[in-house]
């Protein structure tokens, strides 16, 4: 492989693949508790009404189900009003975001012991061996635990608005957390940031340019946002905070409202009034999402609304780049010439491809080998393994 | 949120790379992880066997929501497989689930090669054959199987000489 992409092997981003294949039940632990479209760790954990009983992130379901009214996994018919909290597999992320680290902690402290007695085996072992053990070295393993876990933000620092006010996703609970806190927050076992500490992030940003930037940037100014300051202005949606009863809000049909109304109904949830109309639409119906999903994560978990906002801001930038990226243009693509300028790259996938040792089971139809990461139970909620997606087609 | 998609992407790659299902492989470009480079290798007991098709891929922020564009940059002869290389499969439309991820689209682009669908065809030729003439099939298919083994540079003078002989032919 290539340096130039190995570099994203090494990227900070936890994944069951940081375990051991031989380690019994690790990989399989750790996939078995991230949501199978996301690959994260589940967020606010729901489960849906499929006889399966699948389980996804609250958000990343309610997003596909705009799409298509089905379960991802079985594809039986489900329904967004249908969605259930599943709090056992909440707590047991929460405790295995705590323990993930740790255990790799162990792992590798293992493996250094026996690394060094081999070592010790052939050079006729000296005591210093002993101590090796002990400290933490920066050997690339030691990047991805300890440097790893926590830095996720680096390597996608060009990628987010967040790096530059400096806060990072947290990378067990992806709340939005400013930098120099991380660790703590992590220690602690990811409480929400308080408000306090997002102040530093939703000031006035370094370059608001734009009417929405500034509208934004108002917004976060006022402090009218938080959930704690809000009480009694002007509607219900003002009081609703992250708060333990609060209810979950209303979707609506777009086509159904005017251009006035949807403004209204913006306001009233304290969002900025800017842009079109399929603009506004669609900055309602995420933030219904978002502040629905993030009901569904228990009261301690969930994420004030200052912090939904801002995702909310995040999102809408993101959406922002996505419009005015230029698209690769399909007509003037040779794909001859390209071939040509990546025929190193090609050469290595052949190589990565060609099957190592040629046998008969190679053919799909038969079912690859199991891996060691299929679980034995078709319905569990592990991701569809290749075999799965043969049978997901049919 | 954009890092999202990213970060989707890249356990997608560690994924590809720790467990690489037999016959196929892919990884990001190194300059931008939305667009992937593949390889699939024609499986075995098919006409398509030891050919070597690259393909690309184009990603999206919108992924794992929506699918990634796929297109093969191998010549191919299949029923399902366009002139220009894109694919008529159903996963990659209307089938698509936010679960699917890049070692399950190159399995299943694979296992296409083994099933055509002849029912709902790309490359009307192609279908016709595979239902009625399987062994000019075969040999038509055979042919871009060598043809994917050849450096680009010796496929591009193949190709002209062709069309030198076309035009001195006509």
């Amino acid at each position: 492989m290539s340096d130039d992409v190995a570099k994203f092997l090494d990227a900070d981003i936890p994944d069951p693949t940081d375990f051991p294949a031989d380690a019994p039940g690790l990989r399989q632990l750790d996939e078995a508790l991230r949501c199978t479209m996301c690959r994260e760790l589940f967020e606010a954990p729901v489960t849906v009404n499929c006889p399966h009983g699948h389980c996804f992130c609250s958000m990343c379901i309610r997003t596909a189900l705009a799409t298509k009214d089905e379960c991802p996994l079985c594809r039986h018919a489900i329904r967004e009003v249908h969605l259930r909290r599943n709090t056992a597999v909440e707590d047991a992320v929460r405790a295995w975001g705590l323990a993930r680290t740790f255990v790799l902690q162990v792992l590798r402290e293992k493996e250094e012991a026996k690394a060094a007695t081999v070592a010790s085996k052939y050079f006729s072992g000296k005591p210093k061996s002993k101590k090796r053990r002990r400290t933490p070295e920066l050997s690339s393993d030691d990047e991805v635990v300890e440097v790893g876990e926590r830095n996720v933000s680096h390597s996608l620092k060009g990628h987010t608005s967040s790096s530059s006010s400096g806060v990072v996703p947290c990378p067990i609970c992806n709340k939005s957390v400013p930098m120099q806190n991380i660790n703590n927050h992590i220690d602690q076992g990811c409480p929400s940031p308080k408000d306090a500490d997002l102040d530093v992030l939703l000031s006035p940003s370094s370059k608001s340019k734009g009417k929405q930037k500034q509208e934004w940037s108002k917004l976060f100014q006022g402090g009218g946002a938080g959930s704690a300051t809000t009480g009694s202005k002007k509607g219900k949606g003002k009081s609703r905070g992250a708060d333990q009863d609060a209810d979950p809000l209303p979707k609506i049909a777009y086509d159904t409202v005017t251009q006035k109304r949807l403004r209204e109904i913006l306001e009233e949830l304290d969002l900025p009034t800017t842009g079109d109309r399929a603009t506004m639409s669609a900055r309602h119906s995420r933030w219904v999402n978002m502040f629905n999903a993030n009901l569904d994560a228990s009261p301690s978990q969930r994420k004030s609304v200052k912090q939904l906002m801002l995702e909310l801001r995040r999102w809408e930038e993101a959406e922002e780049k996505k419009k005015t990226r230029a698209k690769l243009d399909a007509k003037d693509f040779d794909s001859g010439q390209y071939q040509k300028d990546n025929k190193t790259t090609f050469a290595r996938l052949v190589e990565a491809a060609k099957p190592k040792a040629p046998k008969k089971s190679q053919s799909p139809h038969e079912g690859p080998p199991a891996s060691s990461l299929s679980p034995s139970d078709g319905d569990s909620i592990a991701p569809p393994r290749r075999t799965e997606v043969v049978t997901i087609e049919d | 949120m954009s890092t999202n998609c990213r970060r989707r992407l890249i356990r997608d790659f560690k994924r590809l790379s720790s467990d690489p299902p037999g016959g196929i492989s892919g990884s990001p470009c190194p300059d931008n992880i939305m667009l992937w480079n593949a390889v699939i290798f024609g499986p075995v007991d098919t006409p398509f066997e030891d050919g070597t098709f690259k393909l690309l891929l184009t990603f999206d922020e919108s992924y794992p929501t929506k699918p990634p564009t796929v297109k093969f940059l191998s010549r191919m002869f299949h029923p399902n497989v366009y002139a220009n290389g894109e694919l008529c499969l159903d996963i990659l439309q209307n089938r698509w689930s936010p679960t699917y991820d890049v070692a399950a689209i190159l399995t299943s682009i694979q296992s296409l090669l083994h099933d055509p669908n002849p029912n709902s065809p790309a490359n009307a030729e192609a279908a016709q054959l595979y239902r009625e003439n399987m062994k000019e099939y075969v040999r038509r298919v055979r042919a871009t199987v060598e043809e994917s083994w050849l450096d680009p540079e010796e496929h591009e003078k193949m190709e002209t000489e062709v069309t030198e002989t076309q035009s001195t032919t006509t």
